[in-house]
């Protein structure tokens, strides 16, 4: 029963005009592990991550989520089915403050929001002190606390994280991927698009290597690392 | 023969047509400038008094009021360059009401009454239509020129027309005042065909029928007001009485309806190219039965 | 000094209602980006459908006023898909167009068939103008009052429901960044009919404040109001509430001023010659663009 499965992509077609930017892809997310999207610019990472949101809609294949089909439904019926994202550049609301930002991350909850608010600020004290400062005013790290913690604030089944590393100070970028690792541990499930794949690799249990819109590889995190393709392509070793 | 009343609904047409390639001008830069009115009314009333009191010709008349409407149009051309967008557009509606209230408040332009009485000319149709035919040209080899690339270029992107090295704030005065000239002298020949101006022509009302002529006719060729500015004055006049008190309604959902389902007009940027390619195509079919 | 603070009370009930109809334009900049001209209009059209309940019917107040509530949400909401297509363009010429359309549709409307396109009054049961009050010398009418009460209640709830309620943070989200807005799950459909019903009531709301200033209507108010409101929301700056609410109400006091005390030849004319100044100083607005 551990090993359910979270996210099931199959068959996946994404095109932008007549232009395929995703082909037939196929991919997993089980129950509590974090699964790392690695490639060059325009392998399809965020194009992959925009249509299991459904803000890209596919042209062909399956999006099942927790067992429910969710390929035609609007991101909003998705958002509320329990998938929460990190946009790429952490989009940040930044003329609403840091409570706003982290309210609107809750507007799917059903319930009250309030404890889930206490856990995040537990998480990241920074935050609370500056919950009435304007988001836009923040650090590029700390933009990207609130960004995770906003996604978390609707107490999500999976997270979709969209390059989280960048413009990130290495400090900062190690910092975000403990975080993360300690909320797997807590449960939660998490898919990332990393360009980073060396940082991405060292923390994520599974990786599917993206090239110009189809995977080239996929399996374990740690045999990945050691791949002598993807460490010459990806890893910039020998 | 023409009847009377259509060489007056011609040539009240060839005006329209004028004023609106005048409000088209700055829309290729991406800007609705309300402007245009402005000048016509200037224009306008430049034409009726000097013919009327100062005798001037016609031909007189009109290179007046496009001087005098370059003049007046350039000056808030140079406030307007540094807006774009829906501010220039409400902005330089200010104009028209200043404009309105000015006429009203100087009395040798006769005030509220207006000026009656404007000399009639002979063969103002023809002299209309030369001057459409003039405008016309000057205006496509406006638009088929490095100025009109330029202007194009910044309606895209105004970041990216500076960036190739267009001087956007220049651009948008010369746009801004070729308008107010082409508004000019459609005023002056509005003039000498109603033979009486009062400011209250150019208000709102007349500011609206602009635009709708300009969004249904096609605001990106220079083509689609000889289909849109004939339909729409002609349509009072066509449609039977029973529905005659209806037009303005109808000029209202026109221009709804095609705001909705066909964005760039009836003439779109495409429809030009196409037109030719077929005619290119019947003509080789033509070429080769020979 | 007496006529001078009861032209300022004139002044700040007509710049009040300035003020709720610059806020309800801008609650749909806010919604779908888009310059909703005919937002005046819906308004005028509101006032048209109360005076027709009352001649219709045996002339009860409650009853128009309910049905002015209810056509003018109706109203307004039924604007929404056409400026959807639009907006989601993010074609604002084009929109501030169609809003054009729509107003030249309703302004011809009331012409045709309210009054015979004459003004049509209110009895002066609903306008509250007979009863004055009297402090001393000074004397002013009820209705002025209560208007200005109402457009301050209307104003804080607005500002309320925008400031601290989840569909209020929801919009200014979809203002700010659209797309991050969708990414969050905000509904934009939803929200958007939301923000269209709401200043949809206070398009009803601004009616009946109307109806109790000014008594009449007439069909070229729409054109007059539509003017004036997207002067100044240019002038606040597009989207900005608070700015908004300001200029509007100093608008109403420089109008009333203006009227009494300036020889009215060139009034009009320097009135929107300092305008389009001021505009083209400062094109974000006096105190700037909100999105």
């Amino acid at each position: 029963m551990e090993q359910t499965n979270v996210l099931k992509v199959e068959n996946l077609s994404v095109y932008y005009g007549p232009i395929c930017a995703v082909r037939k892809i196929d991919l997993e997310v089980n129950q509590g592990e974090i699964v790392a999207l690695i490639g060059s610019n325009g392998a399809g990472k965020s194009t992959l991550i925009n249509a299991i949101l459904g803000i890209q809609r596919a042209r062909g294949g399956t999006i099942t989520f927790l067992g429910q089909n969710i390929t035609r439904l609007k991101t909003e019926r998705i958002v509320a089915s329990g998938i929460s994202v990190v946009p790429e550049g952490r989009g940040m609301l930044a003329d609403m403050t840091v409570l706003e930002n982290l309210q609107l991350g809750a507007y799917h909850h059903k319930g009250d929001y309030g404890p889930m608010l206490e856990k995040v600020f537990s998480y990241f004290p920074i935050l609370s002190d500056r919950k009435t400062q304007k988001a836009g005013t923040l650090s590029g790290g700390e933009q990207q606390m609130l960004a995770i913690s906003r996604a978390l604030m609707g107490e999500p089944r999976l997270v979709l994280l969209d390059e989280p590393s960048l413009a990130l100070s290495p400090a900062y970028v190690d910092k975000i991927f403990q975080f993360l690792v300690e909320m797997k541990k807590q449960g939660l499930t998490i898919l990332l698009s990393e360009q980073n794949a060396r940082k991405a690799l060292q923390y994520a249990d599974r990786g599917y290597v993206l090239d110009l819109g189809v995977t080239v590889m996929n399996g374990p995190a740690q045999e990945l690392a050691v791949n002598p393709e993807v460490k010459r392509a990806y890893l910039g070793g020998e | 023969m023409l009847s009377s009343s259509m060489t007056l609904y011609l040539i009240f047409c060839c005006a329209f047509i004028i004023l609106v390639w005048g409000a088209l001008v700055p829309f290729r830069a991406g800007l609705l400038y309300n402007g245009t009115v402005y000048c016509m009314a200037v224009g306008g009333y430049f034409a009726a008094f000097a013919a009327k009191d100062l005798g001037w010709p016609f031909w007189l008349c009109i290179l007046g009021a496009a001087v005098v409407g370059a003049i007046l149009g350039f000056l808030p051309a140079l406030g307007f360059s540094r807006t774009s967008g829906i501010v220039t557009a409400v902005a330089s509606m200010a104009l028209i009401f200043i404009i309105q209230s000015v006429i009203r408040n100087l009395d040798f332009l006769g005030g509220t009454r207006g000026i009656r009485g404007i000399p009639k000319i002979e063969h103002l149709l023809l002299y209309s239509v030369i001057l459409v035919v003039v405008l016309g040209a000057f205006l496509y080899r406006l638009n088929h020129s490095k100025l009109g690339r330029a202007l194009e270029a910044i309606g895209t992107d105004p970041d990216m027309a500076t960036t190739l090295g267009i001087n956007v704030k220049v651009m948008t005065v010369f746009s801004l005042t070729i308008s107010s000239i082409f508004g000019a002298v459609s005023g002056a020949v509005y003039a000498f065909n109603m033979r009486t101006i009062y400011p209250e022509t150019f208000g709102f009302s007349l500011l609206l029928s602009v635009m709708t002529m300009l969004f249904v006719g096609g605001r990106y060729t220079q083509w689609g007001v000889f289909i849109s500015v004939p339909l729409l004055w002609g349509l009072p006049q066509w449609v039977p009485a029973s529905i005659n008190s209806f037009t303005q309604i109808i000029y209202g959902v026109i221009l709804v309806v095609i705001l909705m389902a066909r964005p760039e007009g009836i003439i779109t940027r495409e429809l030009p190219g196409r037109i030719q390619h077929l005619f290119a195509r019947s003509k080789e079919k033509g070429a080769g039965t020979v | 000094m007496e006529s001078f603070v009861a032209q300022l009370i004139v002044g700040l009930a007509t710049g009040g209602i300035y003020a709720l109809l610059v806020l309800g334009m801008n609650l749909l900049v806010l919604v779908r980006n888009i310059v909703h001209h005919s937002y005046s209009h819906i308004v005028v059209l509101t006032m048209a459908m109360g005076w027709l309940t009352l001649t219709h019917t045996n002339g009860s107040i409650p009853l128009a006023v309910i049905v002015m509530l209810i056509s003018a949400i109706i109203f307004t909401i039924a604007t929404e898909p056409l400026f959807r297509p639009l907006s989601v363009r993010g074609a604002d010429l084009e929109t501030v167009t169609l809003a054009m359309g729509i107003g030249i549709i309703i302004t011809e409307f009331i012409s045709k068939y309210i009054n015979g396109g004459a003004n049509f009054a209110f009895p002066d049961a609903m306008t509250g103008r007979q009863n004055t009050i009297s402090i001393g010398l000074i004397s002013f009418s009820m209705a002025n009052i209560v208007v200005l009460v109402g457009c301050a209640a209307a104003a804080a709830i607005l500002m309320w429901f925008l400031f601290k309620s989840k569909e209020g943070r929801a919009i200014r989200a979809m203002a700010q960044n659209l797309r991050v807005a969708k990414m969050l799950g905000i509904p934009f459909g939803r929200t958007g009919v939301l923000g269209f019903g709401i200043a949809g009531l206070l398009a009803g709301f601004i009616a009946i404040l109307c109806v109790m200033t000014l008594g009449a209507g007439s069909p070229s108010l729409g054109d007059t109001f539509a003017v004036k409101a997207i002067i100044l929301m240019l002038f606040a700056g597009m989207g900005n509430m608070k700015g908004g609410l300001f200029s509007a109400l100093f608008m109403g006091v420089v109008e009333a001023m203006a009227l009494a005390y300036l020889p009215g030849r060139w009034t009009e004319a320097v009135f929107y010659g300092v305008i389009m100044l001021v505009i083209i100083w400062k094109p974000n607005g006096l105190f700037g663009n909100k999105h």
